[in-house]
């Protein structure tokens, strides 16, 4: 067996700060979901194919079982389990989903809720045909697609992003 | 019993999906993210080689190093029962002594971590004498190619054939399975009628890609009993699958079963569980089995399949004769393939009336993947066969391929073939709501611009055991257990709103239980669109038996018949009077059971227990120079019945539309030469939101005829079937090009341009109303 180099990291997820040691070619959603117990990240593809994996990190959705956790030392990382307030009341784009009814399996939801709110985190104005080619990154085999239009042609732009 | 019949408040209902919350905000927990404590990681190493014999496996370095702990190969299998298939047992849990497919699993490491069982896989070192691949059905058939299996038949399990059919098993070493079916007098019609034609179709395998893969936990809790956690859609069966497998006790295999992400056919009947179990028992430790997305590529896929479809007709085109030859690319191994088979071959007839009709299907092994169920059964080859000649037949005769579907119809209440249940749909309503929506009528042609049908009916339900039990304590919550998984097709949310109308309460108050084999009420897995059906009448009842029981009880206090009772909110109403049940409760004083069950078990014949209709109108243009088309409208219609949670029904036929949509353009999980080429996410490809049309309309009918409560009746599997033949149908109305092969691409209409004989064929669009 290898040796492998072991390094530190700090980062913030959800907005807590966190100091871990890490071997150097952990991946990112290995990271969240087993050493900070955040399962809400879905594995699916585990080839940077369906974005069913995606956090946000400094605000940018990335794939995070093709992205090596050293590269979020020093970012502030978003998982799912950071979108909704604290005392569980949905965001703008959860509600949306909820009220649309989006989740079947859900098992790609996470990602398509975070991919979703970095796009509104990034276009304050945002235009319905722009927010698709965003979501024409990630996959959901469930649906048929249609209600994310509907969805997200309800959600109103969020001044308030964060 | 007495079924209230005010208005409904819960059903009809668009609710949200009772676990929508958790999967938005990440709280949901799937079978992948279960941990159990001091579990191992398992890996599978699986063939490199489409045929082989395996002279030996040698496992010592990997047992050797340090983390690994347990190894097993095909020689761990010899004191078990270690062959598996749904009718037909022919799949080793393990390849002994030889492997049929590229991806066929040889051994398996336990290891105290994933990654060092990766490694351990690379250090077992497999002795192979490599054969001659089978890669075709065409291959298979050939008279000098090579057997993948001996002259023995497999253990098998079939039921009695259907009425008017014959099957045989293992004819020959490389056909699984020859299905015959008919009725009628097949040899005269073709005599008699005006018109014979005859055309040949082919489909490519479809990769099922649910984006949770397979994945199995395994433990034994004592020598003799296990414990297991797999996102499989059908636990009970798979208890009875690993009793038999590892020779233990029915009631020592005990199978969880929470939410699944997503599943299409891929996740039922037997997969990996055996490979986990027999981890666990080596290792004497809990095993963790997580499958890959490649892995469960190579695990099942949908059939590739050659179509041929001869139909005689007569002068005006009433369908009158049928004959089918099928030949389905079944893989290395039976898994559900003979079931799929003898839908397929019952289902020729389609929506229409035929006077008799013929069919063969052949179930024929090659080295690929095993094939087994995908959504829809079979029911998606029959039509995109039936439905695409149905249109070439019209253009034939010069009529509109609209009037002589509207013709041919199957009627409301008839039966469409001698021995079947009779269809609880109006067909006819349907074409006229679809043709309405799309302007077939009504629109000014334009040149390059075509609009295409197509119907199907799928049957549904048929031959299942559902249980169910509703418990309402008198505190004001209640527990529902079923045994149908959740899938993502909303049945926990379905069935939730069944017992929330019996009981008069608010949805919110009902919790659904996740599945345990040792607790929940048997349900003889979760197929066929059947949970709302089928597991929703068993709710239903088991409902209104613990409402009866608490109007029973409460009529003890009052002095009263519980005929003069009501149940709301957790209150028993007599007249205007209100009694909180907890309150009457109380006033028994202790000793009471604060608890009132409902039981019911529901169990339907072996017919279709009812009917799923997709009637889908498509309207495309077309580049003629290119052979690239464009879907500007895709209408996809069905019939709920009743639906239960309207926005519920339309997600599943969305889901499935876009999953036609995705076999009709491009998804094809393909071999070159014996080797897969795109089994594996990255090369496959799915759809995505640009590939959806902006105008996408799904329309959810209410003809109320289901058997279900309320006429309720399943429609998951229907919105899919309907998809490629309609895109066919419409890109030959618009430039006149047939294409008959699976997945529609540009190269392939291109080259059906060069053959058309006309540019356009230019049928009249009558719309002869019935
Ligand atoms: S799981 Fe990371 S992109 Fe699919
Ligand atoms: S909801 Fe199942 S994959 Fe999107």
């Amino acid at each position: 067996m290898t040796t492998r180099d072991r390094l530190t990291i700090r980062l913030t997820v959800n907005g807590e700060a966190h100091t871990v040691e890490i071997s150097s070619n952990l991946m990112l959603v290995d990271l969240v979901r087993e050493r900070l117990n955040l399962q809400g990240t879905r594995v699916a593809c585990d080839q940077g194919a369906c974005g069913a994996c995606t956090v946000l990190v400094d605000g940018r959705p990335i794939t995070a079982c093709l992205s090596f956790a050293f590269t979020a030392d020093g970012a502030a990382v978003l998982t799912i389990e950071g979108v909704a307030g604290s005392d569980n009341t949905l965001d703008t784009v959860q509600l949306a989903f909820h009220d649309s009814g989006v989740p079947q399996c859900g098992f790609c939801t996470p990602g398509m809720v975070l991919l979703a709110k970095a796009y509104y985190m990034q276009q304050p104005m945002p235009e319905g045909a722009d927010v698709e080619r965003w979501l024409d990154a990630n996959i959901c085999r469930c649906s048929g697609y249609q209600v994310f239009r509907r969805a997200l042609h309800s959600t109103p732009p969020r001044e308030d992003a964060p | 019993m007495n079924i209230r019949t005010n208005t409904l408040t819960q059903v009809g209902q668009s609710i949200p999906d009772v676990d929508s919350r958790a999967k938005l905000t990440g709280s949901a927990r799937y079978t992948s993210d279960i941990v159990i404590d001091e579990m191992l990681h398992a890996k599978v190493l699986r063939s490199p080689h489409p045929h082989a014999l395996i002279r030996s496996v040698d496992v010592s370095r990997a047992l050797a190093m340090p983390g690994v702990a347990a190894v097993v190969t095909g020689d761990d299998l010899t004191a078990l029962d270690f062959t598996y298939g749904m009718f037909i047992r022919d799949q080793p849990v393990l390849a002994k002594d030889k492997v049929r497919y590229v991806g066929e699993p040889i051994a398996a490491v336990a290891a105290s971590t994933e990654e060092l069982a990766w490694r351990a896989l690379a250090e077992i070192r497999v002795d192979y004498d490599v054969l001659a691949p089978v890669s075709s059905i065409a291959a298979a058939l050939d008279e000098r190619a090579p057997m993948l299996f001996g002259d023995e038949l497999h253990a098998s399990a079939l039921p009695p054939p259907p009425p008017n059919s014959t099957w045989t098993q293992e004819p020959s070493p490389n056909i699984l399975f020859d299905f015959n079916h008919g009725f009628g007098d097949v040899d005269g019609w073709f005599q008699r009628c005006h018109h014979v034609f005859e055309d040949r179709f082919t489909i490519g395998r479809q990769s099922h890609c649910a984006l949770e893969p397979h994945v199995s936990l395994a433990r034994f809790v004592a020598d003799h009993a296990v414990e297991v956690w797999s996102n499989n859609q059908d636990p009970f069966l798979l208890r009875q699958d690993i009793a038999r497998i590892f020779r233990l006790k029915l009631d020592d295999v005990r199978f969880h079963a929470g939410l699944v992400g997503g599943g299409f056919g891929s996740k039922s009947y037997c997969k990996i569980e055996p490979i986990a179990v027999l981890l666990a028992r080596k290792a004497r430790r809990a095993i963790r089995l997580a499958l890959t997305m490649s892995e469960s590529m190579m695990t099942v896929c949908d059939h590739g399949a050659e179509i041929w479809l001869r139909s005689g007709v007569s002068a005006s085109g009433e369908t009158l004769v049928r004959e089918a030859v099928v030949n389905l690319d079944g893989g290395a191994y039976a898994d559900a393939s003979p079931s799929v088979a003898m839908r397929i071959g019952t289902r020729f007839n389609g929506p229409y009336r035929w006077r008799a009709v013929r069919s063969r299907v052949r179930v024929v092994r090659t080295t690929t993947i095993p094939a087994g169920s995908f959504r829809g059964f079979g029911a998606g080859h029959v039509t995109w066969a039936c439905e695409s000649q149905m249109d070439m037949i019209a253009r034939r005769l010069g009529r509109d391929p609209y009037a002589i579907r509207a013709d041919n119809f199957v009627r409301l209440g008839t039966a469409g073939a001698p021995g079947e249940s009779v269809l609880d749909s109006d067909l006819m309503e349907g074409l006229q709501t679809v043709g309405e929506r799309v302007g077939y009528k009504s629109k000014e042609r334009v040149p390059k611009r075509g609009i295409g049908f197509a119907v199907a009916v799928k049957g549904g339900g048929g031959s299942h055991r559902a249980d169910a039990r509703v418990r309402v304590w008198a505190s004001g919550a209640v527990s529902l257990a079923a045994g149908v998984t959740e899938i993502g097709q909303s049945t926990r949310t379905v069935l939730t709103q069944i017992a929330a109308e019996v009981l008069n309460i608010d949805p919110d108050r009902v919790a659904v239980e996740d599945i345990d084999t040792d607790t929940t009420p048997f349900d003889s897995g979760t197929h066929a669109s059947n949970g709302a059906t089928v597991a929703g009448l068993a709710v239903r009842e088991a409902a209104e038996k613990a409402r009866v029981r608490i109007l029973e009880f409460a009529g003890g206090i009052l002095q009263c018949t519980s005929a003069e009772l009501d149940f709301c909110n957790f209150q028993v109403r007599r007249g205007e009077n209100r009694y909180l049940l907890a309150d009457l409760v109380a006033q028994r004083g202790p000793g009471v059971d604060t608890m009132f069950a409902g039981e019911a078990s529901v169990q339907t014949g072996s017919g279709s227990f009812f009917w799923m209709p997709v009637w889908t109108a498509v309207e495309v243009e077309v580049d003629a120079e290119t052979g690239a088309f464009k879907i500007l409208r895709l209408i996809n219609a069905t019939d709920a019945g009743r639906a239960i949670n309207p926005q519920r029904c339309v997600s599943q036929i969305e889901g499935a539309a876009v999953q036609g949509l995705g076999q009709a353009l491009f998804e094809n999980l393909a071999y070159c030469e014996a080797q897969p080429l795109n089994a594996t996410p990255l090369k496959y490809r799915l759809p995505r939101i640009s590939d959806v049309p902006h105008q996408f309309e799904t329309i959810i009918l209410e003809q109320g005829h289901g058997p279900g409560a309320y006429g309720v009746k399943g429609l998951g599997e229907s919105g899919n079937l309907t998809i490629p033949a309609a895109i066919a149908n419409a890109i030959a109305d618009a430039v006149g090009a047939r294409v008959t092969d699976l997945p529609i691409t540009p190269d392939r209409v291109l080259k059906a341009l060069g053959v058309a004989s006309k540019p356009n064929t230019n049928v009249t669009r009558t719309v002869e109303a019935n």
